[in-house]
């Protein structure tokens, strides 16, 4: 390095000059290594470090250490012998808390049930068997830019429905399936609430009249950021973009679930006493008020924290009966895997051949409205079922050998070859299916076959 | 509008609402029209669709955390560690701002971190076990480096007409060490993470016009004489001006973003490729890394792209009358000497949309000694124990936006601009007296220039 000796004399100088001051900021201390607790998450930073910090502040002397991991790479971990060294496991996935408390890999964690109910209405979001509790809820629905809708002079949609109007043609965002950590939960509650094969239908139409988008963790920047005025998403990342003044706001379809994330203490955890305090901590009326934080945005799962909620908050506790379905997170957690390899078989692949036929199929129907004819309708409607259609059934859906083969990456059958291979033929009979139907639909809207 | 701007909006009788200037602040495209809580994280209103594009992608990667290897699941982002202080750029830069600081004697450091080095007859080094950075987390199986917490040391300073500034100062304790002690001679330097505000602008201030900004200041009042640090470039393997880091010890974007990935993450790159583990650290060395390089070339661009584009906030009531006044103390007491307000940006082919633009960060770039007060005896590169680059002042109104709690100066000590003032010392010294001597209306018309920037 170049340096001149003016330089380097300095350096020395300085150095010593300030030996002093600094030896009086600066202790080494042979103080023991603090005690800790391990939390395995797949939550934001911007979430743990909040609670991180406030743990540590109301526990002084223990150091929480964060591990972040995707749900398959989590149950990997926590499959290890010693649970792979975490205290708790505290994440957005009910799929893995039903399948590691079934291993019995979890210590009982009890609560105080008339503070946490452990349910919303009628549905359960905590183990009855206190294996797991609720820490936080999440809804689905619309995240809505109403300055650029109210600009097309169109109001906001408040049905999953209204997606599939013409007059929303374009406008959507749909987040792909496949790339996309929460939009699995997000379809299966459409599915589940219009019904498998309406559900379907509605999804080829409007995902097709939208735009699907590969990473769907920027849908409510573009939403905010004006590029579409609506945009499918759990309601956090609309929350607290609208928390930080973005403009945009998230709007509850008719009918739509809001879902469990769980916190669990690890049975074999190195620290016991540490992770029953952290998630203590966590579901405590402190720990509860934190998820208002303008940076986090998730909904207690305890009802007396809305008392100090921000003004204008959403209360999923005191949504009216009829405005809840019986959402049943269990189909998800056993088909969704299913699902998504449907929706990408059906319609992500196919979204170029699909948007101009749905649009062919819209253009005939209206011309047949002007003009009748009995023969024409049931051409279309044979035309509408096929398009919409998914070559699984609701009840093939729920054969467990089904499941099987597209469980996601990570769990224990997955990359077996005899599956892969099972696997890679129902998606070629997928396709054939897919391929005649469409070819079918075609001819039908054309006018060149009959029903 | 924060808190704090708005109060003192209110006692300088300004309005509530924005005003947003342009004549004086000539964003010339680089400056973004919002004080909210995200103001210092938005795309430069002068990207193009491109640049916007590769903004949004690095923004993603700034937020991802980093993952344990292997991951099946987003294998394009292990290789955590095995030791580090952070799982994501993020985690020190909320909303691209600067990070935090403990309020409590045993909390441990989140978003700031502790540099390292041993001084000997050679300059300073780094620690022969602990590096460069004393990194707080390891990957499970991995001990931590050590736990760094810290302690505050009240005291006051009185001005002249009487008032009573608080002010407080860090005591590092460093305990915990898994690898036995720090070497002889270790050096220590607590600093919190800064805000990235305007990176990639002065960035794009040619190198030449900072040296010849280094000679005119010889030849100022009040004894200032700021020093350009020449730093090593990996890239380049010479000698490069450094402009970036608490004391100027990085020369480019793309350098600052690869050691952040490799110091603060333990997060290999093309231009960092090993592993962050010295021969002590055994666990560390033998634990799975997530490929060679951890980042690829694509996402560092990506960061790269995402830093250099950030907007700058515009100013707001900067031609209110006591906001002007106060820009003008600021240049009569002497700041100005240091803090320069305004500088022209070059050619920047890397990234046009930089290029030829007139900009206020309110720095010149250059290593001052500050003092004793604020000395953290580690050289680092060319800069002394004593020497600090000048810091930029733009976005300075927001500081405490995104959490409520202003923090300034290099390890977030300074609770208000007052206390921040106070603690400038060495070639700042003359200023300080002369704020010192300023009267209640007179410091209240500094601080709204410094609220508006």
């Amino acid at each position: 390095m170049q340096r001149s000796w003016r330089k380097i004399v300095g350096l020395c100088l300085a150095a010593m000059l300030s030996h002093a001051a600094i030896a009086a900021i600066v202790a080494v201390a042979a103080a023991p290594p603090a005690r800790a607790v391990v939390v395995l998450t797949s939550y934001p930073e911007a979430l743990t470090t909040r609670y991180q910090r406030a743990f540590e502040a109301a526990h002084p002397g223990v150091a929480v250490q964060i591990v972040w991991a995707h749900s398959a790479d989590a149950r990997r971990r926590l499959r290890q012998p010693g649970g792979g060294g975490v205290d708790v496991y505290w994440a957005p996935s009910p799929a893995s808390f039903a399948e590691l408390a079934g291993q019995g890999r979890f210590a009982p964690l009890a609560v105080d049930h008339r503070a946490l109910p452990g349910r919303i209405g009628s549905q359960p979001i905590s183990d009855p068997q206190d294996r797991f509790q609720a820490f936080e809820v999440a809804g689905y629905g619309f995240a809505v830019n109403q300055q650029a809708l109210r600009g097309k002079g169109l109001a906001v949609p408040t049905r999953w429905r209204t997606l599939a109007d013409p007059a929303y043609a374009g406008l959507a965002l749909w987040p792909d399936p496949a790339r996309t950590g929460f939009a699995p939960a997000l379809y299966d509650i459409v599915l589940q609430s219009q019904g498998w094969r309406a559900g379907w239908a509605l999804l080829s139409e409007a995902v097709a009249m939208g735009r699907l988008v590969r990473r769907g963790g920027g849908i409510v920047d573009q939403v905010a950021d004006g590029g579409a005025p609506i945009g499918l998403s759990v309601d956090f990342m609309v929350r607290s973009a609208a928390a930080n003044g973005r403009p945009v706001r998230m709007v509850y379809p008719d009918k739509t679930a809001f879902l469990p994330a769980h916190v669990a203490v690890l049975a074999r955890a190195p620290h016991p006493r540490e992770a029953r305090a952290f998630a203590g901590y966590v579901l405590s009326a402190a720990g509860q008020a934190l998820l208002f934080d303008p940076d986090i945005a998730r909904y207690p799962v305890r009802p007396a924290a809305y008392a100090e909620a921000p003004p204008g908050t959403f209360d999923p506790f005191a949504r009216p009966a009829a405005a809840s379905f019986a959402y049943d997170p269990a189909l998800e957690q056993a088909r969704g895997g299913l699902e998504v390899a449907l929706f990408e078989t059906a319609i992500a692949v196919r979204i170029g051949t699909l948007a101009p036929l749905w649009a062919s199929l819209r253009a005939a129907e209206a011309a047949e409205r002007r003009h009748p004819q009995a023969v024409v309708a049931a051409r279309l409607a044979q035309a509408r079922r096929l398009l919409g259609a998914v070559p699984v059934s609701e009840r093939q859906a729920a054969d467990p050998g089904l499941q099987a083969l597209f469980r996601r990456t990570g769990d224990a059958r997955h990359g077996d070859a005899a599956s892969e291979a099972r696997r890679t033929a129902v998606l070629a009979q997928w396709r054939d299916a897919l391929d005649r139907d469409v070819r079918q639909a075609r001819a039908l809207i054309d006018g060149r076959a009959a029903p | 509008m924060t808190m704090r701007s708005t109060l003192l909006a209110l006692a300088m009788g300004l309005p509530l609402a924005w005003p947003w200037t342009t004549a004086m602040a000539d964003d010339g495209g680089y400056a973004a029209h919002d004080r909210s809580r995200l103001a210092l994280s938005h795309p430069a209103p002068a990207l193009d669709a491109r640049a916007r594009e590769a903004f949004a992608a690095g923004r993603a990667i700034f937020s991802q955390p980093w993952l344990v290897a292997p991951s099946s699941a987003q294998p394009e982002f292990d290789g955590l560690g095995p030791l580090y202080n952070r799982l994501s750029c993020a985690g020190c830069h909320l909303h691209a701002g600067r990070g935090d600081m403990p309020d409590g004697a045993d909390e441990p450091l989140h978003a700031a971190i502790v540099r390292l080095s041993v001084l000997d007859m050679h300059g300073a080094r780094p620690d022969p076990v602990y590096g460069t950075q004393l990194q707080t987390v390891g990957i499970p199986g991995v001990p931590a480096e050590g736990r760094a917490t810290v302690d505050w040391q009240a005291s006051s300073r009185t001005l002249a007409d009487g008032s009573v500034v608080p002010m407080r100062a860090p005591r590092l304790r460093i305990s915990a060490l898994a690898y036995g002690p720090l070497g002889r001679g270790s050096r220590t330097s607590l600093r919190l993470a800064p805000p990235l505000v305007g990176l990639g602008w002065l960035e794009a201030i040619p190198a030449g016009d900072v040296a010849a900004q280094a000679v005119a200041e010889r030849r100022g009042p009040d004894g200032v004489y700021g020093e350009v640090n020449r730093v090593y470039d990996v890239r380049s393997g010479r000698l490069e001006l450094g402009r970036f880091g608490l004391k100027a010890n990085q020369a480019s974007v793309r350098q600052q973003v690869e050691t952040a990935l490799y110091q603060d993450m333990g997060i290999s790159s093309t231009d960092f490729p090993t592993q962050d583990c010295s021969a002590a650290e055994r666990a560390c060395r033998k634990a799975p890394n997530g490929g060679r390089p951890e980042a690829t070339r694509a996402q560092v661009d990506a960061l790269v792209a995402y830093v250099r584009g950030l907007a700058v906030p515009a100013r707001v009531h900067a031609d209110a009358p006591a906001v002007r006044a106060g820009e003008r103390l600021f240049a009569r007491i002497g700041c100005a000497a240091c803090h320069r307000p305004t500088w022209r940006t070059g050619d920047f082919p890397a990234f046009p949309a930089l290029s030829r633009r007139t900009i206020h960060p309110y720095t010149d770039l250059l290593l001052h000694d500050m003092g004793a007060g604020l000395a953290d005896g580690r050289p680092d590169g060319q800069a002394s124990g004593r020497q600090w680059r000048t810091a930029p002042l733009w976005g300075l109104g927001l500081d405490g936006a995104a959490d409520g709690q202003p923090l300034y100066l290099h390890d977030g000590r300074a609770r208000s601009l007052a206390e921040a003032i106070l603690w400038h010392g060495g070639e700042a010294a003359p200023a300080r007296a002369r704020y010192r001597r300023l009267d209640a209306a007179r410091r209240a018309e500094l601080a709204a220039f410094l609220a508006s920037l």
